[in-house]
C-alpha cells in the first residue's frame, strides 16, 4: 500500500522515532482506507441485494472499470481530473445498466445457482474484455493532491488516503439522504421492502431494479478511481475486492448499509493489522477467514437479524 | 440393463480403441496427452456433478482439493521419499479430513453464502500453496516429482498413463453410477428438489450433503494425485480461482448438472478447447468462458448433453414417423 | 382406556417477538380421524411444524407413542412414524412420481454409500422391494399409469395424491395432512376423504388441517379449533359447529356453511 519513496532525510528523521505505536498506528490508517474500499463495494452489493434478492458477484469489476478508465480518461486523453471523474463514472454506470439489462433482466425468477452463475459469467467477461483492451500488466493514477507524505499521530499518511476517505464519507452521506429525502431513493427502499406493495403504489420496480445496479456500478467505480493512486490497477483485481467486500457485507449484516460501511473499515483494518503485524504473504487469507468465520458462526453478521437470516432462503 | 451401464460400456470400448488408433497417424499422437488431462479432470467434474446437479449443492473452490491431493502427492514423494501409493492414500485421507472439517460448517448454508464460502475456502488453499514455499516450493514450482509405478512397472510411457488414469476413471463412473441408481442417490436428488420435504420424508439432509461434499473432494484428490505423477513439476496457478470456476463451465457446459455423462462431455470440450484453439489466444480464455457460461445458462439450460438429447429425441421421432 | 398416539402439552412457538403458538396442549387418539380448523395465521402449518421437528418449540411438549420427540430433528421423527404433506405442495419436482414415492421408503431402507457404490449384497434386492412398494402405493392413490412421468408435470389434484403416496410410503403411524383438499374440486375432493377413511382404516392415526368445512364436517372423528396460536375448542363436529366462541372466530361464515 505504500506510495512513492519519501525524501531520504526524511527517512533518516523518522527512522529514528518509529516505535510500535507509530507503527500500529500506521497499519490502522492505511486498514482504514483500504476498508473505505471494501465499505464501498459492500454499500455496492447492498443497493442491488436490497432491490433485487441478487448477490452480484461482479461487483468487484466495477471497481476495476473505474480505476482502469480513469487511466485512461487521465493518461491517454489528458482531461482534467474533475472531467476525467466524472466521464468515468457515466461510463462505468453505463456498463452496470448494459449488464442488468442483458443477463439480469432476462433471467428474472431465475434460481439462485443460476444466478450466481451468471454474475459470475459476467465477471470473467469484463476481465476477459478489460484484459483485451488494457493487457494484464497493472497502471499506476497520477494521485489527486500529490504524494507528499502528511505526518500524522506519529503516522506518515499518504495525501490519497485522506482523499479516499474524505469521498467514501461524502458517498456514504450522499447515499443516506438519498434512501431519507429523495422519491427515488424512498422508492428504492420501499422496493427492497416489500416489492408487491411496492408496485401496487404505482412504484415502477423494473426501473428501480436497473437503478439499484447503476447505483451500485456507480459507487464501485469511486472507488476503483480513489484507490488506484495507491494501490494501481490491473484487470483481474476484481473477484478479490468483491469477495473482501462481500465479507464485509455478511460481517454488517447483509442488507444493513450501516453495517456494510462499519464492517468494511473493521476488516481493513484487521487485514492491515495483520498483513503488519503477523505476516503479510497472509494477509488475504486473513481477510477471507474473517468472512469463513461470520459465516459459519453468525452468518446475520454483527447489525442483522437472527430471525430474519434464518428465514431468508440461504 | 439401465442406460447409464449400457453407455458405459461403449465409453470403455471408446477409450480402449482410440489410443491405438491414435498412436499410428501422425498428427494425432498429441491428442493421447491432451485425453491424460481430460481424464483427470473428469474425475473432479464427476464428483461435482454428483455435488451440483444431483445434490444441489455448490462448490466454487474445487480446484483447493485438488491441490491438496496433488500437493500431498509431490511433497510425500518429492521431498520426503515416500512411495507414491502411500503419499496417494494419505492425500485422500487429508483431503477428506479437511472437506469434512469446511464441509459442516458450510453445507449448513446454502445459495449464496454457500458460493462464497467455497470462493473463500478455495482462495485461501490457494494462497498457502503459494506461501507455504518451504513446503510446496511456493510460486516458482516443485519439480523433480517421481512418477508412479504399479507393483514395480514404471508407468512412464504417454499411452501407459492413459490406460491408467480412465481406468481409474472408469472405476469411479461404475461407483458413481451405482450410487445414482440407488437409494442414495435418490436421496441426494430429493435434497436438490425439496430438501424440507426430504427432511419430512426421513432423508437426513445434513448427512448427505456432506457425504457427498467429501465424495467429491476426494474424487479431486484422487485426480490431484494423478496429475502430479503425470506432470512432475507443480505449481500453485494451476490450483487457482480461475481453475475452480473452469471446473464448474465445465460441469455446466456438458450439462453435468443434470446428467454425469454431461460433465466428462463439458471436461473434454473445454480442455480441447484450451489445449487446441485458445492456446494462443489466451486474452481470449477469459472472454470465451464467460461468454459460453453466460450464453449456455441462458438458452441451453441443460448444457450440450440435453442438446445430444434434443437431438436424439428428435431423430427417433423422425424414424417413427416413418 | 384409548391409546394416545400424540400427546401435546403447553406447546409454545414464538418468532423473534411473535407468539405463533401459545400453551396448546391436545391429545390425538391411535385410529382417530382428527382435524385441526382456525382462520387463517391461526398457527396450524407452525404446529404441524413444530410437531414434525422442522422448527423447534420455544416450550412446552410433544409426545409420541408415550416418547418425548421435541427437539428432535426432522427426519429422526419421521423414522419414529411420523409423515405429512405439505400445504404448497413440496414434490421432487426433478424426479419422476416413481421415484418421489421411492424417497419415501429411505427411512424403511438401510444400504449407505459405500454398500450401493460398489453394489454389495443385498443391494439388488433392496431396490426391487423399493420399487414394488412404492408401484403399490402409486395403486392406492390411482398413479401407477403415470409413474415414469416428471412429478412436477402432473395437475394439482394429482401432486396432491402423489404427496399424500409418498408420505404414506414411509409407512407413519400418524400421518399429518396439510390441506389436502385446497384447490381441489369436488370430485377431486371426494378422493381425497375416501382415501383418508382408507387410511385410518388400514390403521394408521390422520390429523388434518383444512378449510374445507364440508370436508372436516364428513370425514373428522374430532376436531381442534386454533386461533391466535391457542386452542379456543375442541369436541365433536356437532359440538364444535354449535360454540360460540367458534362462530365468532370465523364470524359465523364457514361453519354455518357446513
Amino acid at each position: 500500500m505504500a506510495g512513492r519513496p519519501l525524501p531520504f532525510c526524511h527517512i533518516l528523521r523518522k527512522m529514528e522515532q518509529i516505535t510500535l505505536g507509530n507503527q500500529i498506528v500506521q497499519y490502522i490508517f492505511t486498514g482504514i482506507t483500504v476498508g473505505s474500499i471494501y465499505a464501498l463495494v459492500a454499500l455496492g452489493f447492498n443497493i442491488i441485494y436490497n432491490a433485487t434478492e441478487v448477490i452480484n458477484l461482479a461487483q468487484g469489476e466495477f471497481v476495476m472499470l473505474g480505476g482502469l478508465i480513469m487511466v485512461f480518461f487521465v493518461t491517454i486523453l489528458k482531461l482534467p481530473l474533475i472531467i476525467a471523474f466524472i466521464s468515468t463514472v457515466v461510463v462505468v454506470t453505463a456498463v452496470g445498466v448494459l449488464f442488468e439489462r442483458l443477463a439480469i433482466y432476462p433471467l428474472k425468477g431465475a434460481s439462485v445457482l443460476t444466478l450466481i452463475i451468471i454474475t459470475i459469467a459476467a465477471s470473467i467477461l469484463i476481465q476477459g474484455i478489460a484484459m483485451g483492451i488494457w493487457g494484464k500488466d497493472p497502471y499506476d493514477l497520477v494521485a489527486f493532491s500529490g504524494r507528499i507524505p502528511i505526518s500524522f499521530l506519529g503516522a506518515m499518511i499518504q495525501p490519497q488516503y485522506l482523499w479516499i476517505l474524505g469521498i467514501t464519507v461524502v458517498v456514504v452521506i450522499l447515499l443516506n439522504l438519498f434512501f431519507d429525502r429523495t422519491i427515488v431513493g424512498k422508492a428504492m427502499a420501499a422496493c427492497a421492502d416489500n416489492p408487491e406493495a411496492a408496485s401496487l403504489v404505482g412504484i415502477n420496480v423494473k426501473m428501480m431494479v436497473l437503478f439499484s445496479f447503476a447505483l451500485s456500478a456507480a459507487i464501485g467505480s469511486i472507488a476503483g478511481i480513489v484507490i488506484t493512486p495507491i494501490s494501481l490497477m490491473e484487470f483481474d483485481r476484481g473477484p478479490m475486492l468483491a469477495i473482501k467486500g462481500f465479507g464485509a457485507v455478511v460481517l454488517g449484516g447483509l442488507g444493513s448499509f450501516g453495517g456494510a460501511v462499519f464492517a468494511g473499515f473493521l476488516l481493513g483494518v484487521i487485514e492491515s493489522l495483520f498483513a503488519g503485524l503477523v505476516h503479510s504473504g497472509y494477509k488475504d487469507a486473513a481477510a477471507l477467514m474473517v468472512l469463513l468465520i461470520v459465516l459459519f458462526i453468525r452468518p446475520s453478521g454483527l447489525f442483522g437479524s437472527i430471525e430474519v437470516a434464518k428465514i431468508k432462503k440461504f | 440393463m439401465k442406460r447409464d451401464y449400457k453407455v458405459l460400456i461403449l465409453f470403455i470400448i471408446a477409450l480402449a480403441i482410440f489410443p491405438p488408433i491414435a498412436y499410428h497417424i501422425e498428427g494425432i499422437q498429441h491428442y493421447i496427452d491432451i485425453m491424460i488431462f481430460v481424464g483427470i479432470f473428469s474425475l473432479i467434474t464427476i464428483g461435482l456433478s454428483l455435488l451440483m446437479g444431483y445434490a444441489g449443492q455448490i462448490s466454487l473452490g474445487h480446484a483447493a482439493f485438488f491441490g491438496i491431493g496433488a500437493y500431498t502427492s509431490a511433497v510425500l514423494t518429492g521431498k520426503f521419499g515416500f512411495n507414491p501409493w502411500v503419499a496417494f492414500v494419505v492425500g485422500i485421507l487429508l483431503t477428506a479430513a479437511i472437506a469434512y472439517l469446511v464441509g459442516i460448517p458450510s453445507l449448513k448454508l446454502r445459495g449464496h453464502y454457500l458460493a462464497m464460502a467455497t470462493l473463500g475456502f478455495g482462495i485461501i488453499i490457494f494462497i498457502v500453496f503459494n506461501e507455504w514455499d518451504t513446503m510446496t516450493a511456493g510460486p516458482s514450482g516443485f519439480s523433480d516429482i517421481p512418477g508412479i509405478s504399479i507393483a514395480g512397472y514404471d508407468l512412464d510411457t504417454d499411452i501407459e498413463y492413459y490406460g491408467f488414469v480412465w481406468a481409474i476413471v472408469v472405476l469411479v463412473l461404475l461407483f458413481s453410477i451405482n450410487v445414482i441408481h440407488s437409494r442414495i442417490g435418490r436421496a441426494f436428488r430429493s435434497i436438490h428438489g425439496s430438501e424440507d420435504a426430504a427432511n419430512a420424508m426421513g432423508v437426513h439432509t445434513s448427512k448427505y450433503k456432506i457425504q457427498i461434499f467429501v465424495l467429491s473432494a476426494l474424487y479431486a484428490s484422487i485426480a490431484g494425485s494423478l496429475y502430479t505423477h503425470y506432470m512432475n513439476f507443480l505449481s500453485p496457478s494451476s490450483f487457482s480461482l480461475f481453475f475452480s470456476i473452469k471446473l464448474v463451465i465445465m460441469v455446466i457446459l456438458g450439462g453435468g448438472m443434470a446428467n454425469i455423462w454431461g460433465a466428462i462431455l463439458g471436461t473434454w470440450t473445454i480442455t480441447l478447447l484450451g489445449a487446441e484453439w485458445l492456446h494462443f489466444l489466451e486474452e481470449f480464455e477469459f472472454l470465451a468462458y464467460g461468454a459460453i457460461l453466460l450464453l449456455m445458462t441462458i438458452f441451453l439450460p441443460r448444457g450440450l448433453i440435453g442438446l445430444v438429447e434434443l437431438i436424439g429425441a428428435r431423430w427417433r421421432r423422425g424414424l417413427l414417423a416413418r | 382406556m384409548s391409546d394416545v398416539i400424540l400427546e401435546v402439552t403447553g406447546l409454545k412457538k414464538a418468532f423473534g417477538g411473535l407468539m405463533a403458538l401459545l400453551n396448546l396442549s391436545f391429545t390425538v387418539e391411535r385410529g382417530q380421524i382428527k382435524a385441526i380448523i382456525g382462520p387463517n395465521g391461526a398457527g396450524k402449518t407452525t404446529l404441524f411444524n413444530v410437531i414434525t421437528g422442522m422448527f423447534p418449540p420455544t416450550g412446552g411438549r410433544v409426545r409420541f407413542k408415550g416418547q418425548g420427540v421435541d427437539g428432535l430433528q426432522a427426519h429422526e421423527i419421521a423414522a419414529r412414524g411420523i409423515s405429512r404433506t405439505f400445504q404448497t405442495v413440496e414434490l421432487f419436482k426433478n424426479m419422476s412420481v416413481l421415484e418421489n414415492v421411492m424417497v419415501g421408503r429411505h427411512s424403511r431402507t438401510g444400504s449407505g454409500m459405500l454398500r450401493v457404490g460398489l453394489r454389495l449384497w443385498g443391494v439388488r434386492s433392496e431396490e426391487e422391494e423399493i420399487l414394488r412398494e412404492a408401484m403399490e402405493w402409486l395403486r392406492f392413490v390411482d398413479l401407477d399409469e403415470k409413474a415414469a412421468e416428471n412429478a412436477g408435470s402432473l395437475p394439482l389434484g394429482e401432486q396432491k395424491l402423489l404427496e399424500m403416496a409418498r408420505a404414506l410410503a414411509t409407512e407413519p403411524d400418524l400421518l399429518l395432512l396439510d390441506e389436502p383438499a385446497s384447490g381441489l374440486n369436488e370430485a377431486e375432493t371426494a378422493k381425497v376423504a375416501q382415501l383418508i377413511y382408507q387410511i385410518r382404516d388400514s390403521g394408521t392415526t390422520v390429523i388434518l388441517v383444512e378449510h374445507d368445512m364440508d370436508l372436516v364436517m364428513k370425514v373428522s372423528d374430532e376436531i381442534l379449533v386454533l386461533n391466535y396460536g391457542q386452542r379456543i375448542a375442541e369436541g365433536s363436529p356437532e359440538e364444535v359447529k354449535s360454540d360460540r366462541r367458534v362462530i365468532d372466530a370465523y364470524l359465523g361464515e364457514d361453519i354455518e356453511d357446513a
